[in-house]
């Protein structure tokens, strides 16, 4: 299991290290630009100093929601590219079980939504901290030692719904991309069937949350830590798909 | 790469490879034989094949094994001309073979072959 | 022993393999001649898992085909299958991570036998030295059943020797190699056992050296004269 955790981590480095050292670098400069030309933002001072200030704030803007989203949209590519690119003949060489390959996979891919969103939330934090330093000494940001370590957990338990909440879609669309892999060889029309049965899928899915969950709320803003009865719904539906992509990895999928 | 004759079991191509190395003296009694391997890469040939050259060359009594160090020539007098005899035999023998399909007679061969002899042998001694 | 069994293939309809049948064993070189678009390439896909078979069987020494048994099956379909950018030596550390049965000392000893450094990465390499590479990768396990599709396809002369080169010193005798390919003089030398191909049906042809000694032919001659029409 470490050789997969290994290798995977490995090909995500290869894979995404150079945009992580690039995002990286946009908000160092951002949050200078930003910390020194916002520094008590008024109408009076020079037009280029706004502009830049004004800039940096929406450029961390973007930044957040990018490391927030681009881990959870990445993960998907990279495991149609592990049935599709050239090292997928490689890992269908690879004598390990395909349960064992999706969970190395999915763990990988967990540490990396979750680094994504810390990444995001680091950037919140520093942005208010310039944002609070930079502003006029009329305004007062009142926050003790209570309030500040309540904030701290919500952040936290939010980071870990967010992280997994995103694994059941990216397990979803995994099942779908698998499937595709299986039938192509076998249906010229590959491409539409798969979407047809993600549509059913979807549908029906959602039919059965309706009638399962009436007024609940969605998967962001119910608790996993709580359980309610939708999100062990959707993990078992999840579960379900995990088994079934780990066996069509042992016995059926086919390469190009 | 070398060429192999078409139709004529390459163990007994290589084996007779082996044999003109034993009478122009590239290999002398004693001498170890490059390993199977070697002779694999050599002829780019399979190992296997290479397994019955060596069966061969001990059946016909030129080579002996010693376990874990290789191959040898065996170093007995009278050996080298036993392989020569044997093959100027077969050069001789399909001399006379191709003479004859060009209708050429014993006596009209040996006319031949003497005054090609002569004019070779101008050149060589 | 590898034991194939009626294997049988088709893509959308169109058979590509019919009824395979052949018992490949230890310490033997076999040959699978024939065209291209014959089915050769479908069956060696089969046996490395990357494709699956309609019906039939695969067994190594009595175990079926699955994940496990990949432990003992090298294959080369393509020379290019490791993840992009990494170098030679690192694609070897990840094989060696994957493979027990991988030996890095044989697999540098392959590398300086076509002069190929460890450092150079994947990217870097032309056709032949990548062909080489990936082919000295394969061999350097010491897997029950290697196979090598096309080994000397799209490569020039001179790295095609080498690559012969490679195979005759590479093998052992503990593993079964099995090889496709469409040129059949420059493989013949290779080859203790033969099965030819064509339009998906194989065919048993025998002990290379016995039809030699026997039929007084190539195999070249051999096979235009088993489908001459």
């Amino acid at each position: 299991m470490t050789t997969l955790l290994k290798y995977e981590f490995n090909k995500l480095k290869k894979k995404s290290l150079w945009s992580m050292v690039t995002i990286l670098i946009f908000a160092a400069f951002f949050l200078t630009a930003g910390y020194s030309s916002g520094q008590r933002i008024n109408w009076d001072m020079p037009l280029l100093q706004q502009f830049l200030g004004m800039l940096s704030f929406f450029g961390l803007g973007i930044l957040m929601i990018l490391t927030f989203v681009a881990p959870f949209i990445s993960s998907l590519f990279l495991f149609h590219h592990d049935l599709n690119d050239k090292h997928a003949v490689f890992e269908a060489y690879i004598p390990e079980p395909g349960w064992k390959r999706l969970t190395a996979k999915y763990i990988i891919y967990f540490l990396y939504i979750l680094a994504g969103i810390t990444i995001s939330g680091v950037l919140a934090y520093l942005t208010f901290m310039v944002i609070k330093t930079a502003a006029p000494p009329n305004i007062r940001f009142g926050l003790n030692v209570e309030i500040a370590s309540g904030l701290f957990l919500e952040i936290i338990k939010y980071i870990l719904n967010a992280a997994l909440g995103f694994m059941p879609i990216i397990v979803f669309v995994n099942f779908f991309v698998t499937l595709h892999a299986v039938i192509r060889h076998k249906i010229k029309g590959a491409v539409p069937v798969t979407w047809l049965t993600a549509a059913a899928a979807g549908i029906s899915l959602s039919w059965l949350m309706d009638k399962l969950t009436a007024a609940q709320s969605g998967w962001f803003t119910g608790s996993i830590l709580g359980l309610d009865p939708e999100m062990i719904f959707t993990f078992i539906l999840a579960a379900i798909a995990f088994i079934w992509i780990a066996r069509m990895l042992d016995t059926k999928t086919e390469l190009k | 790469m070398y060429k192999f004759v078409n139709g004529i079991p390459i163990y007994l191509q290589i084996v007779k490879e082996i044999k003109g190395a034993m009478i122009s003296g590239k290999l002398k009694g004693g001498d170890r034989l490059p390993s199977v391997r070697e002779i694999a890469e050599q002829y780019q040939v399979n190992p296997n094949t290479v397994q019955r050259v060596f069966m061969e060359l001990d059946k016909q009594g030129l080579t002996y094994s010693e376990r874990g160090i290789g191959t040898f020539v065996k170093d007995e007098p009278g050996l080298l001309e036993v392989l020569k005899n044997e093959e100027a035999a077969r050069v001789v023998g399909s001399f006379i073979v191709e003479m004859q399909k060009l209708g050429y007679s014993k006596k009209d061969m040996l006319s031949l072959l003497n005054s090609a002899w002569q004019k070779e042998g101008e050149q060589h001694d | 022993m590898i034991d194939i069994q009626g294997l049988s293939k088709s893509y959308q309809r169109k058979p590509a393999l019919k009824n395979a049948v052949m018992k490949l064993e230890q310490g033997k070189i076999v040959g699978l001649l024939g065209p291209n678009g014959s089915g050769k390439t479908t069956l060696l896909r089969i046996l490395v898992s990357e494709l699956r078979a309609d019906s039939g069987s695969v067994s190594i020494d009595g175990a079926k085909l699955s994940p496990a048994l990949k432990a003992h099956i090298s294959g080369l379909t393509t020379s290019d299958f490791m993840p992009e950018g990494m170098t030679i030596q690192e694609a070897a550390n990840t094989y060696e991570s994957f493979f027990k049965d991988f030996e890095m000392e044989r697999f540098h000893q392959l590398l300086k036998e076509v002069s190929l450094s460890p450092d150079l990465k994947i990217s870097s390499l032309s056709k032949g030295m990548k062909s080489q590479f990936a082919l000295a990768l394969t061999i350097s396990r010491k897997a029950k059943l290697i196979v090598l599709d096309e080994p000397l396809d799209g490569v020039d002369p001179v790295a095609r020797e080498d690559i012969l080169r490679l195979i005759a010193a590479g093998f052992s005798p503990d593993s079964t190699l099995l090889v496709t390919s469409h040129l059949i003089n420059e493989l013949e030398r290779l080859l203790d056992e033969v099965y030819f191909i064509q339009e998906g049906e194989i065919r048993y042809i025998g002990d290379v050296e016995a039809i030699r000694a026997e039929k007084q032919m190539s195999l070249d001659e051999l096979y235009r004269e088993v489908y001459r029409r």
